[in-house]
């Protein structure tokens, strides 16, 4: 394989994070909700900021899955 | 005869300039007379409000099909070009009547009465009154308030856009195919056709989907990507098309994109997606839900939002610097604002040629990585 093919091949496993950043923003929004309607269910204070920073660390962790599939 | 295949071709562009220069005209020789005078001055477009109101109802989809249109001396209206069907499913079942019916209105003040059922157009889209109104009336918002929307299957000129592209298509690459039958090497049009699609199979579909398996999706990749680039060069010309810049028609690209890497889905592609190995038991059902919402919401989203966007944005822009000469003549004179305009519209026109093919073979691009992601075998694991 010539070096351009390379060049070529890695590019294009990039554009596999065409998407990543809506994907992020969509899992914490989505994470936000989901805490502020168990806040409401079960009437606590403290749940949406902990369903928010835990869905922050699942959309990163589901990010650093993905980039690291590129290397295989 | 080849003179006379010359002078056709010369006939039809002489043509195209024509529409060009005299539709941009009339645009430009409204502005000397009747400032300030909005709707009794025979629709002319010469204000900045008239001019953004004009430049959006460019972006939606149109029931008749307009060349240009001008005032004439006498302060009437005319419109140069022709109508459609309107093909309707209204609450009465089927009605159908030529788009002329309205006589180009279309803030809603025009009633066409058809099988006893009252029709009004108010910005595109087609409305139907309650049977006891006369009437559109208003609420504060310009919302109908005594009528209601229709299922409109017209023939609209976004629909005459896809019906053209698509006959071009098929004149172009049967022509093609047909001569490899005789011949090696295509000529005429298919000496450039050749290349392209060899582009698209190689460069694309080969790369993204795999030596064994790209044969499969080719017929939609390469209908996908001339279908696209068409349109949006299409979109440049004078005729004033803006189909792949209508959400309808991006969604629905998207859509094919989508049922064929759900259906053609391996066992690997949906055991890694459902349940991710290599990960904690407790985070596998979360990111199964991670992972299907971006296969079937968010990559089809991305793709028919790109494509929606890029085109809309380039189709405002460059009517937004035609439009200069009319909205900048007050301040810096008819010649520097119609110079201005015709550098910077020129400039941007430029570009949105590349663009028109950007946008083709991007979508083609992911399209295709997508059916790859999808259909692709794991060896090891």
């Amino acid at each position: 394989m010539s070096k351009k093919d390379v060049q070529k091949k890695s590019l294009n496993k990039a554009l596999r994070l065409s998407g990543a950043g809506l994907q992020m923003g969509l899992t914490i929004y989505l994470g936000f909700l989901l805490g502020e309607w168990l806040d409401a269910k079960f009437k606590t204070s403290f749940l949406t900021e902990t369903v928010a920073l835990l869905s922050v660390f699942i959309a990163t962790y589901s990010l650093i899955k993905q980039a690291n599939k590129i290397n295989d | 005869m080849k003179v006379a295949k010359k002078t056709i071709k010369f006939l039809a562009i002489a043509v195209i300039a024509l529409i060009t220069t005299t539709s941009f005209a009339s645009i430009s020789g409204n502005a000397d007379q009747n400032h300030n005078v909005q709707n009794h001055d025979g629709g002319q477009v010469n204000t900045q409000k008239e001019v953004t109101d004009y430049i959006q109802h460019h972006l939606k989809d149109s029931h008749d099909f307009t060349f240009f249109s001008y005032t004439s001396e006498e302060g009437e209206r005319k419109h140069f070009g022709f109508s459609l069907p309107v093909i309707l499913w209204s609450s009465e079942g089927l009605v159908t009547f030529m788009s002329s019916e309205f006589h180009h209105n279309d803030d809603g003040h025009v009633i066409v009465e058809k099988n006893g059922l009252k029709f009004a157009k108010i910005h595109s889209k087609i409305y139907e009154l309650n049977s006891d109104a006369a009437t559109v009336s208003f609420d504060e918002t310009h919302h109908a308030t005594n009528a209601h929307k229709v299922l409109d299957f017209s023939i609209t000129k976004s629909v005459v856009g896809i019906l053209l592209a698509s006959l071009l298509m098929f004149l172009g690459f049967s022509a093609l195919a047909k001569q490899y039958k005789t011949r090696e090497i295509p000529k005429g049009l298919g000496r450039a056709l050749e290349p392209l699609v060899i582009y698209v199979r190689d460069e694309i579909a080969r790369p993204n989907i795999g030596e064994k398996k790209y044969k499969k999706f080719m017929g939609f990749l390469l209908t996908v990507f001339f279908f696209i680039w068409i349109l949006n060069l299409l979109g440049l010309t004078p005729l004033g098309f803006n189909v792949t810049g209508q959400i309808a028609v991006t969604l629905a690209l998207a859509l094919f994109t989508l049922v064929i890497y759900i259906f053609n889905g391996s066992k690997d592609f949906w055991a890694h997606t459902l349940w991710m190995p290599g990960v904690p038991y407790i985070l596998r059902p979360i990111l199964a839900i991670i992972e299907l919402t971006g296969f079937i919401l968010i990559k089809p989203f991305s793709l028919l939002v790109r494509l929606f966007a890029n085109i809309t944005a380039g189709h405002f822009v460059v009517m937004s610097l035609i439009a200069l000469m009319v909205t900048m003549k007050e301040a810096f004179g008819p010649v520097a604002s119609t110079g201005m305009s015709l550098v910077l519209a020129l400039f941007i026109m430029v570009i949105e040629v590349l663009v028109a093919f950007l946008q083709a073979f991007i979508f083609t691009m992911l399209s295709s990585l997508f059916i790859g992601m999808a259909v692709e075998e794991h060896e090891h694991h």
